[in-house]
């Protein structure tokens, strides 16, 4: 998924923040119990309060990450 | 005594012998004919023509004689058993799925240049739409 991620960043990158946290860094488990995290790769999209507008687990192709994309920034204007 | 008396006793002896004697011979010939061992004839024993019995029930009913086989051997009625194949279970048919893809691919060459967002510079309430990845950089 990194690797559709990661081209998405380039589309997306001044648009929205994309955020990479290190599941074995001990520093992240407070994000981990702020999500629920169960296992990787998960991926979040939260809006400016932090409250969170999508889950995703495990594979998920480009083009659903591009609609949520698209719709939450039609949304936030 | 005089010779017709001695003649008349003679006659009566001679006709006593023959009495005798064929009173023995009867006696013999019934001996013998217990002591000999019966010979069966195994053809014979089983070309016996039924005989032919009738119950006094059926007389008074006034239905009539049944045949009754006796001498022939005996058929044991044997209950026919009608074996019907059991219904062949067909094995469950299971349609294929798709198989989606879960995990992650491990891709060194994109990874490598991917570097992982220190927690202290993360925050949530950033003002801004945010997409936080939970990976393993290893």
């Amino acid at each position: 998924m990194a690797p559709i991620v990661h081209g998405l960043e380039d589309i997306y990158k001044d648009r929205i923040n994309f955020v990479y946290l290190d599941v074995d860094d001990p520093a992240t488990n407070e994000f981990k119990r702020y999500f629920a995290y169960q296992y990787q790769p998960e991926y979040y999209l939260i809006d400016g309060s932090g409250e969170v507008l999508m889950a995703w687990f495990g594979f998920v192709p480009p083009e659903a990450f591009m609609t949520v994309f698209d719709a939450a920034l039609a949304d936030q204007g | 005594m005089t010779n017709s008396a001695t003649a008349a006793k003679k006659k009566f002896l001679v006709f006593a012998v023959i009495l005798l004697s064929l009173a023995v011979g009867a006696c013999s010939r019934n001996t013998i004919q217990a002591s000999k061992p019966a010979q069966v004839d195994e053809q014979s024993s089983q070309n016996l023509a039924p005989e032919v019995i009738s119950s006094p029930e059926s007389k008074r009913l006034g239905q009539p004689e049944t045949d009754v086989p006796v001498n022939e051997p005996s058929v044991t009625p044997v209950a026919t058993i009608n074996l019907t194949a059991a219904p062949t279970m067909e094995p469950p048919t299971t349609e294929p799925t798709e198989m989606v893809p879960t995990a992650v691919t491990f891709v060194p060459s994109d990874r490598t240049a991917l570097v992982s967002t220190t927690p202290a510079d993360f925050n949530l309430a950033s003002g801004q739409l945010q997409l936080v990845e939970f990976m393993a950089f290893w």
